[in-house]
């Protein structure tokens, strides 16, 4: 398969392993975000695959070479650093020719005054940086040098200094967590567009699911050095593999709630029927986002301890029994601290976990 | 309110001020206004003869020998103190181990004393039972009188200021080196500079470049300096092929006495080192500081 294949990296510094066995793909024209929390080894994974460390194991595939130990320039990947990593000293044009510079020309027409020598080559690549630039809006700075520009515009320096050979596979480690909020969410369109245009097997990290989940075909959820799940952003969010992926994924966060499977496979939460089933026997842990509850006349009852308005909704910090549960109600909804809500869920969108951990189906009555 | 802080401001800068107008403004003027008299010591009153001390200079032949001496010395030890400083630097950053130890070694020339060196100078160079021509012995090479050569004097000399200042050299470009970031080399490994060499000119020496105008400025200042090793071990000879500019200074101010004429040599040393600054802070800044 050509794109970006990893094959069971691992990684460890001194004694602290930090990669345990990470396989990725990601197809041509693909966008892969690569979401977890700060530490668990996003950017190392990100140095790997660009080359600048090596792993302990595994391999790594671009465009179906096995680059493993291949050199940061000879892989076909372009990357965009946290902090963007623009060459001070050059203006902005140079910054974005540099890397067809050192693809296109020899090292002879590189030496300064020799260059004269290659003046169609550097015609050429005065066209392409020119050609980049404009549309991401570019075309005024490019004679600036990187400390005269905002940071959206370095980022978009950096953008375009990464795509403009059109790599292979293009890397973007958190671009744009060092942008305002507003900047952010403008600056995530215009990274997807530059991706559709390259077309490269993009992979993306971030430590924000807002981002991860809206700009991405899949997101690979990352914790603790695992990749525990890869799939759309829906099916992260709806059918997470696991307990941690739940846990991780959806904000506010999801509650969960200690429950049991009797022998017939009927879940009961706290004593009583949900009206779920499941293959799974004994203790479990009932799933339920904030906005899967319903209120309404027949539920348990759960006592509200705090609310926060959100515009669109209404959070609601209830308790249940001994458990804290949240959950999102219309933003007119007359609750008030202190009311006893009727609260149940659809038995849908509720999720069942093993004792395991791992998610387990819920299943037809009948065939329980 | 506003003058009591204004007082205020220049009693606090009082003590300095006076420090500097009694040990740095006034010793500096009493000698540039000495370069314009005949002052000898024990001959009062003093004369002032205008020009006639540079005049002297620019005919005596002992001066321009000096001059040009130092000259020939600062041409060798500079350039070679820099780039061999560099050099060094480049190599102990790569070096997977012993940073730590290579850094001490090299340094320890700069942290001992020269004085108590150039003794050890004297026994390396020593024609006869000195280590040095005993190796060329040993490959059936005649090593040359080293020190009392004036074939060989002033570039033994110029060695041993190389070896003083490469070390000096060297920490001050690691300083300059770790100030670079590292994501800096790493982004023009992925930009496809394969070669080590590609790296140094895409982002190494550029950024580099504040640090080595000063690594050579403060050379060429360190090196038009050079007294101590000439007057410990060759006292100017033989036949004035090791006189330099501040031993000179130092022979017709303290043992000839004549402290007019010594002092219009330190105006010309002055000078020298003070266009030296100027270079450095007026013209070749503005060309490698990044804003
Ligand atoms: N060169 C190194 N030497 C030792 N430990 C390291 C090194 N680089 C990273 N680590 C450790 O590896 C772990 C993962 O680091 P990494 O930079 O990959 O995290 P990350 O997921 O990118 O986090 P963030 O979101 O904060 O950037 C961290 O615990 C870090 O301390
Ligand atoms: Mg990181």
């Amino acid at each position: 398969m050509s794109g970006l294949v990893i094959d069971s990296v691992r990684k460890a510094f001194g004694a602290t392993q930090v990669l345990h066995g990470v396989s990725l793909s990601v197809r041509p024209g693909e966008f892969v975000a690569l979401l977890g929390p700060s530490g668990c080894g996003k950017s190392t994974l990100m140095r790997i695959i660009a080359g600048i460390d090596a792993p302990d194991a595994g391999r790594v595939i671009i465009n179906d070479r096995d680059v493993t130990r291949a050199h940061p320039g000879a892989r076909d990947v372009a990357m965009v650093f946290q902090n963007y990593a623009l060459y001070p000293h050059l203006t902005v044009r140079q910054n974005i020719a540099v890397p067809l510079v050192m693809r296109r020309l020899s090292a002879w027409q590189r030496l300064p005054f020799l260059g004269g020598f290659a003046g169609a080559a550097r015609r050429a690549i005065a066209a392409d940086v020119e050609r980049i630039a404009e549309p991401l809006g570019l075309a005024p700075l490019l004679d600036r040098r990187p400390a005269q520009l905002s940071g959206g515009q370095r980022q978009r320096v950096a953008l375009a200094r990464a795509v403009v050979r059109a790599p292979h596979v293009f890397l973007l480690d958190e671009p744009l967590s060092n942008l305002d909020a507003a900047l952010r969410v403008t600056t995530r369109r215009e990274i997807v567009d530059i991706h559709r245009r390259v077309g490269a097997a993009s992979l993306y990290v971030t430590h924000d699911q807002s981002e991860a989940l809206t700009m991405a075909d899949r997101v690979a959820v990352m914790l603790g050095g695992r990749l525990l799940q890869c799939a759309a952003p829906a099916d992260v969010y709806d059918r997470p593999a696991n307990l941690d992926v739940a846990r991780f994924i959806g904000s506010p966060a999801i509650n969960l709630l200690p429950a049991e499977a009797r022998d017939d496979g009927w879940v009961q939460l706290a004593g009583r029927a949900t009206g779920l089933a499941t293959a799974a026997r004994g203790p479990l842990t009932l799933g339920v986002r904030p906005e899967a509850w319903r209120i309404g006349a027949g539920g348990w009852p759960a006592r509200v301890e705090h609310t926060e308005f959100l515009g669109d909704g209404l959070l609601v910090h209830a308790r249940l029994d001994d458990h804290a549960v949240l959950l999102r109600a219309e933003p007119d909804a007359r609750i008030a601290v202190g009311d006893v809500l009727p609260i149940g869920f659809d038995p849908a969108r509720a999720l069942v976990f093993g004792a395991d951990g791992a998610r387990v189906a819920a299943v037809e009555p009948a065939h329980a | 309110m506003r003058r009591g802080e204004a007082l205020a401001a220049w009693m606090l800068t009082l003590p300095a001020a006076l420090a500097f107008l009694l040990l740095l403004l006034a010793p500096t003027l009493a000698a540039i206004a000495l370069a314009f008299s005949d002052y000898e010591l024990g001959v009062w009153p003093p004369h002032w003869i205008g020009l006639d001390n540079f005049r002297e200079m620019w005919t005596d032949r002992g001066f321009r020998t000096s001059f040009v001496n130092t000259l020939v010395y600062v041409a060798i030890v500079a350039p070679v103190s820099v780039a061999g400083g560099l050099g060094l630097a480049l190599l102990i950053e790569g070096a997977a181990r012993g940073r730590t130890i290579f850094r001490a070694i090299f340094f320890l020339p700069v942290v001992s004393l020269t004085v108590a060196m150039a003794a050890a100078w004297q026994y390396l160079l020593h024609p006869t039972i000195g280590p040095v021509n005993a190796v060329l012995r040993a490959v059936g090479i005649a090593g040359p009188a080293w020190l009392s050569s004036s074939d060989t004097v002033l570039l033994s000399l110029a060695a041993i200021g190389i070896w003083e200042s490469i070390g000096f050299n060297m920490v001050l470009f690691m300083a300059g080196l770790t100030a670079i970031p590292r994501e800096l080399r790493e982004a023009a490994a992925v930009d496809g500079a394969r070669a080590a060499w590609d790296r140094f000119r895409l982002v190494t020496w550029p950024l580099l470049g504040p640090t080595a105008l000063f690594v050579v400025v403060i050379s060429l200042i360190r090196s038009v300096r050079v007294f101590d090793t000439v007057a410990v071990l060759t006292r100017g000879g033989p036949n004035k092929a090791s006189e330099v500019l501040l031993y000179t200074m130092y022979t017709e101010g303290f043992t000839f006495l004549r402290l007019g004429y010594s002092a219009a040599i330190t105006l010309v040393f002055l000078v020298i080192v003070l266009g030296l600054m100027l270079v450095q802070t007026r013209i070749l800044d503005r060309r490698v500081h990044y804003g």
